[in-house]
């Protein structure tokens, strides 16, 4: 499969509010053709500002975005950690507690599903960015891949510091809570069917793995800047497979 | 121009389906709000007199732009006014709230651009400070000139080659801010539409973008001030060291492009959890998101370059926040109690119930933090892809300029030295640099020099062994 399909597969599988918010691959492959194929000098030229500026359109388009999910997220976390501290100490009322953490629970579970499909969301951008510099460069014999994609690197939309900070304190305060309902229930893991608590989320982090995994499973350029294949053993294991394909399976 | 209106009128028949197809508003394009009047007309105008295809894919543009053209109709009368408003761009003309195609602004933005380009040196100065307002000409530009591209590349489908040229005139056209000499020069090369109103649009664009920048826009890209390189690190540094007590230098993010005056002034701001903490404090001081105004809040946060914008859109979110799990909690709260009270008898069932919900959430959990490490492990990979990259490139551009001043003395010796440090970059082996020893008799010097201002060890160690060969 192209990239240009996986991407739109991945966009169909996101996020309602998210799937305007991806990289226009497909638009910018269409304008780099037409610009190959255009002969007039100055009209060619033309064409390739307006690539420019799509570009850049894009890049600015895909900033805003993360940022004001970023925000989002920045409150969230904060109110989450406030309702856990909550909860936890309120841990006596067990049974009227119990729902309080099962949602805290759930909220922590879903927001740092989001946050973790925001920073696919930066990397899938970035990566169609790169591939679509690469034909830009190809087929018109410039070199703006190199300072474009540089740029693109110090964008705030792939600095995702913060974000990974939030992802890895919130898998911290999973700890916690996860101990604590574990202390309660002596809850052993139990296998069985599938009870997605949020399909959405969960459906789009498993298709992002897919997706990746697929991406960077070698193509006909593959070469020096190629990422290499995506070492993914959790992927493999069989019990996950069975999610993921039940996964594919269900309708968003 | 009767035949524009006919055709507008049938444009004018479709906007249900744009309304139906609409999707959620991209966040940026409620600050262009009042930018929309002619380039909707204009773009209307350009759609409509091209072939009827492009009334379809009017409607797949639209859709993308989220925002229902409905509106846009009444505003369609004044065509032949359009010349002189947007002859000089001003804000006035532009403040009637109309929502449609984002593209509309672009002309609007373009022009303005020219105007502001001194305010946002200044703000560009500022340590922290964003370029904001431009990324929203860029965005525009970019939605404009995908808009264009969205149409031409719809009709690529289906079309053939003589189309194919007209899909190219439909996207120079749209995207007329191209070089602007050659632009204008290019509006009659491109006369091969044989549509009159369509040359009139082009040209309307053309004085609508007269002057824009095209070469200080790439200028721009390529040879970006370093302010906006250092911004995002500083940023990263910024969250670090900031010292919660005293006045804080607020992080504002920046965008490729300076800061226009052209639309409100909300800078990209950037919301840090320390930002955020203070927020927090501030809005309990005064007694909660509902009680508290976002000029207190602002006033009680004492952070530089925080604008009353960027408090309020932020406790708008905050509020959200806050109430919207409250009112879920009580819902749950309520369906959690029925169980309970239903639930003696169901206990098991209602514990088993329990372990499946927390097990699906380990599982998800599970996937998620797996995304998040392949994420991790991906980011630092494409970060050394593209520093290697970067370094080759240098040493490329190093060994031309080794080549061009070598070329001074001897013209075929730089000529065969070229290639093979080109090959050489490749990681050749040591035989290979051995082949360039004679070569290399006339002037070692330079080629010493400039491979160690270059810093790579291998060849500085293979010209090394040269020099020392062929000095010896």
């Amino acid at each position: 499969m192209k990239f240009g399909k996986r991407l739109k597969k991945q966009v169909e599988e996101s996020l309602p509010e998210w799937r305007d918010k991806f990289l226009a691959y497909k638009r910018l492959k269409r304008l780099v053709r037409l610009i190959s194929g255009g002969n007039l000098s100055p009209r060619r030229a033309t064409a390739e500002a307006a690539f420019v500026r799509v570009l850049d359109g894009e890049v600015d388009r895909f900033n805003a975005f993360f940022l004001e999910q970023e925000e989002e997220f920045v409150i969230r976390q904060r109110e989450l950690q406030e309702m856990v501290k909550k909860v936890a100490a309120g841990e006596e009322a067990w049974p009227s507690g119990a729902a309080e953490m099962r949602r805290v629970r759930k909220e922590i579970v879903d927001l740092h599903g989001e946050m973790v499909l925001l920073l696919n969301y930066s990397a899938i951008n970035y990566t169609g960015l790169a591939k679509i510099l690469k034909k830009y460069d190809k087929r018109t014999g410039r070199l703006l891949r190199l300072p474009f994609i540089e740029k693109a690197l110090q964008q705030p939309f792939f600095a995702t510091e913060l974000i990974s900070r939030l992802v890895h304190e919130c898998e911290a305060t999973m700890e916690v809570v996860f101990e604590a309902e574990r202390e309660h229930t002596g809850a052993k893991t139990t296998p069985m069917a599938v009870v997605a608590s949020d399909q959405g989320i969960f459906r789009n982090t498993v298709a992002a793995l897919v997706t990746m995994r697929e991406i960077r499973s070698g193509s006909s350029t593959y070469g020096h800047f190629s990422l290499p294949p995506m070492a993914a053993p959790v992927l493999q294991d069989s019990s996950l497979c069975r999610y993921i394909q039940v996964a594919d399976a269900v309708p968003i | 121009m009767s035949s524009r209106s006919a055709v507008a009128v049938e444009q004018i028949t479709a906007p249900d389906k744009r309304v139906h197809a609409s999707t959620s508003t991209q966040p940026i394009l409620h600050k262009f709000d009042s930018k929309l009047d002619h380039q909707g007309l204009v773009d209307d105008t350009l759609s409509s007199t091209s072939q009827s295809s492009n009334i379809k894919i009017e409607l797949m543009r639209s859709s993308s732009f989220s925002k229902s053209l409905t509106l846009n109709l009444p505003k369609r009368g004044p065509e032949p006014d359009l010349e002189s408003p947007l002859s000089h761009v001003s804000h006035p003309n532009f403040s009637d709230p109309i929502p449609s195609n984002s593209s509309t602004f672009c002309t609007t933005l373009f022009s303005s651009s020219i105007v502001n380009p001194e305010p946002s040196r200044q703000i560009g100065t500022l340590p922290f400070l964003p370029h904001p307002p431009k990324c929203e000409h860029q965005v525009s530009a970019g939605q404009l000139s995908s808009s264009s591209v969205l149409l031409s590349g719809e009709i690529g489908n289906s079309l053939d080659e003589a189309e194919h040229s007209d899909d190219l005139k439909d996207l120079l056209n749209l995207s007329g801010d191209g070089s602007d000499g050659s632009y204008h020069g290019e509006n009659n090369a491109l006369a091969f539409a044989e549509d009159m109103e369509f040359q009139f649009l082009s040209e309307q664009l053309g004085i609508a973008i007269t002057d824009n920048e095209e070469s200080p826009r790439l200028d721009d890209i390529y040879g970006t001030p370093p302010q906006l390189s250092s911004l995002p690190v500083s940023s990263c540094s910024n969250q670090s060291i900031q010292n919660p007590g005293s006045p804080v230098k607020v992080q504002l993010s920046s965008s490729r492009s300076s800061s226009g005056s052209t639309t409100t002034n909300k800078a990209r701001l950037r919301w840090t959890l320390e930002l955020h903490e203070r927020f927090v404090e501030a809005v309990t001081k005064l007694d909660g998101p509902e009680k508290a105004t976002p000029k207190g809040v602002l006033k009680l946060m004492k952070v530089e370059g925080l604008t009353i914008y960027h408090v309020k859109s932020h406790l708008q979110k905050y509020r959200l926040a806050k109430y919207l799990p409250e009112t879920k909690e009580d819902k749950k709260a309520s369906s959690e109690d029925k169980k309970a009270q239903s639930g003696s008898s169901n206990n098991d069932s209602g514990k088993k119930k329990n372990l499946q919900v927390a097990e699906a959430l380990r599982m998800q959990m599970e996937v998620q933090k797996q995304l998040h490490e392949q994420l991790e492990v991906q980011r630092q990979l494409q970060l050394r892809i593209e520093e290697h990259a970067r370094y080759l490139q240098k040493l490329l551009e190093e060994q031309q300029k080794a080549g061009n001043s070598l070329s001074l003395k001897n013209p075929t010796e730089a000529r065969s030295e070229s290639p093979e440090l080109t090959s050489k970059e490749r990681g050749e082996s040591e035989a290979g640099a051995n082949s360039l020893q004679p070569s290399k008799n006339r002037a070692p010097d330079v080629d010493v020099e400039s491979k160690s201002v270059v810093g790579n060890k291998r060849t500085k160690v293979q010209v090394g062994s040269q020099s020392e060969g062929s000095c010896s």
